[in-house]
């Protein structure tokens, strides 16, 4: 575990030398993060100007949840994105080989390789509109509450991320892996709205097989109305089955990878 | 002419040859913006209760969202990082000795995908008419609007698009500019939310500005919802902001050429 640790603490000094040899793009990046998050309070702040009620949240409470999924948002944006964006490159090309005769887990490397410098100072911008919302909202701020709320959100970070390479796995079978990455983005969509808005088949896939809805707005429901044991339990569950599931199809995916022929 | 049509025909060639990942990129992008709208605005329906807003009942609502990916498509045309890519690997160095204008090439792409993008529209637009009871009704008359206001808009991104690129000349990286630009495209052309939901001040200063050209005027156009004097002063401000870009896009080429050294990064 603590050569793992030692091992990520070079990866971070290394990407964030290299992020500040590009200081121009740097900030570019950091500038086009800090417009997403422009737009989407410009968003809800529009929204709620034509009804009262969002999913049966408020103007504030919309405001918590939407805090929330920016929080999730850049954390992986900071740590995943970058290492997943060039996986299906890295599995065509077969620069995999590369990380599978390493010393380590080829899952933990390939995943974690380059941390985003650019985007941990989104990060911090993040948590600051977080720290905005919670102290605008009317609910009583507690140690308890914030650090589960918090908590909450790492996991939700980690289902984002392994619903990610679930879905760009398929490219140890198939030729090309960027259409992948777009259905993720498109699906990823649906974390950017309150769970209760969707109804029907739509909302049990949201909150099972393809979990969009956990990732913001179940740690947002239970910061809002408290903690409830069935949700958390149904929250870890789903956690646990999708790594398993990953796992499975990552196995699969390297007994299919024939290196640079694939 | 027949060099146009070669490099159209190439174009139109490289677009066919990827169909799956085409049309799974683009089922994906349609049914997810429909969808997170339809439930979206069907939440607001039901919570302020009434059977339309700022003039929108709920089924044109939905018909304007399926339309926003369809005619950002057509309007956007290529993926981005085409000419900066071009820029930054050297690869722009074989079109200067061309005896075709580099930009006509670039443009003739762009075209061969809008006029794919085009067809998706259509195919779309059938399929809501055919599927879903709608109190819209597509008249010849908005047609013949729109297709030209779908030609200029999508010179008009194609431009400003160029503009940005070739920063390419000058920074590491000019991919997030790009995303940038789709990103203020989205929410300021009216591609998020209509721009009617708009506070009306924002909706005066959004009205002078080329991001509602790009998205809401076009569709406003299909949508039979654009008189014949605001068309053609809608016309009339896609060109000039196509021409302000023209421009600038002129200076930054020849001052970005003059420090170009073709090695590529």
């Amino acid at each position: 575990m603590l050569r793992y640790l030692r091992l990520y603490g070079h990866f971070m000094r290394f990407s964030i030398s290299r992020a500040l040899e590009f200081r121009i793009d740097f900030f570019f990046r950091v500038f086009m993060d800090l417009a997403y998050y422009g737009i989407q309070i410009a968003f809800y702040q529009v929204i709620f100007l034509q009804t009262p009620l969002l999913g049966g949240w408020n103007r504030d409470q919309t405001l918590v949840f939407m805090a929330g999924f920016l929080v999730v948002d850049a954390i992986t944006m900071t740590v995943v994105s970058n290492n997943l964006w060039f996986f299906p490159v890295a599995v065509n090309r077969g620069d995999l080989d590369y990380y599978l005769v390493r010393p380590v887990s080829s899952l933990f490397f390939l995943s974690l390789r380059d941390f985003a410098a650019n985007s941990f100072l989104n990060l911090l911008f993040a948590m600051g509109i977080f720290a905005w919302a919670l102290a605008r909202s009317s609910i009583p701020l507690t140690v308890g509450s914030v650090s589960l709320y918090a908590a909450m959100l790492m996991l939700g970070a980690f289902l984002h991320y392994m619903m990610h390479l679930i879905i760009i796995l398929p490219v140890f079978w198939l030729q090309s892996g960027s259409g992948l990455h777009g259905i993720f983005y498109s699906m990823s969509r649906f974390m950017e709205r309150p769970d209760r808005i969707f109804t029907g088949w739509v909302r049990k896939a949201l909150v099972t097989a393809f979990p969009f809805c956990l990732m913001a707005s179940f740690p947002a429901r239970m910061f809002l109305e408290g903690l409830r044991w069935d949700v958390l339990a149904h929250f870890m569950a789903v956690i646990a089955v999708l790594f398993a599931v990953l796992l499975v199809i990552w196995n699969a995916g390297l007994k299919a990878y024939s290196s640079a022929s694939s | 002419m027949n060099v146009a049509l070669s490099f159209y025909l190439m174009e139109l060639k490289k677009i066919i040859s990827y169909r799956a990942e085409f049309w799974l990129g683009f089922l994906g992008n349609v049914l997810s913006q429909f969808g997170v709208a339809f439930f979206l605005w069907k939440a607001i329906f039901a919570a302020r209760g009434g059977e339309s807003i700022q003039g929108y009942t709920f089924g044109a609502l939905m018909l304007y969202y399926l339309l926003v990916p369809l005619v950002e498509r057509v309007v956007y045309g290529q993926e981005m990082g085409y000419i900066s890519g071009e820029i930054y690997d050297g690869g722009l160095s074989r079109y200067l000795i061309y005896p075709v204008s580099y930009f006509r090439i670039k443009y003739l792409a762009h075209l061969a995908q809008s006029s794919v993008f085009l067809i998706q529209l259509m195919l779309g637009l059938a399929l809501f008419l055919a599927v879903f009871h709608s109190p819209f009704s597509l008249t010849w008359p908005a047609i013949g609007k729109t297709l030209p206001v779908l030609f200029c808009s999508g010179m008009l991104f194609f431009i400003f698009a160029i503009n940005l690129e070739m920063f390419a000349f000058w920074a590491d990286n000019v991919w997030s500019i790009t995303v940038l630009n789709r990103l203020a495209t989205h929410l300021l052309g009216g591609g998020l939310i209509p721009l009617a939901f708009f506070p009306k001040w924002a909706q005066t200063v959004l009205d002078w500005l080329p991001f509602t050209r790009l998205v809401s005027f076009p569709i406003r156009c299909l949508l039979g919802q654009v008189g014949n004097l605001e068309w053609i002063r809608g016309l009339g401000l896609t060109a000039a902001w196509a021409g302000i870009f023209a421009i600038s896009g002129s200076l930054l080429w020849r001052k970005g050429l003059k420090g170009y050294n073709g090695v590529g990064i």
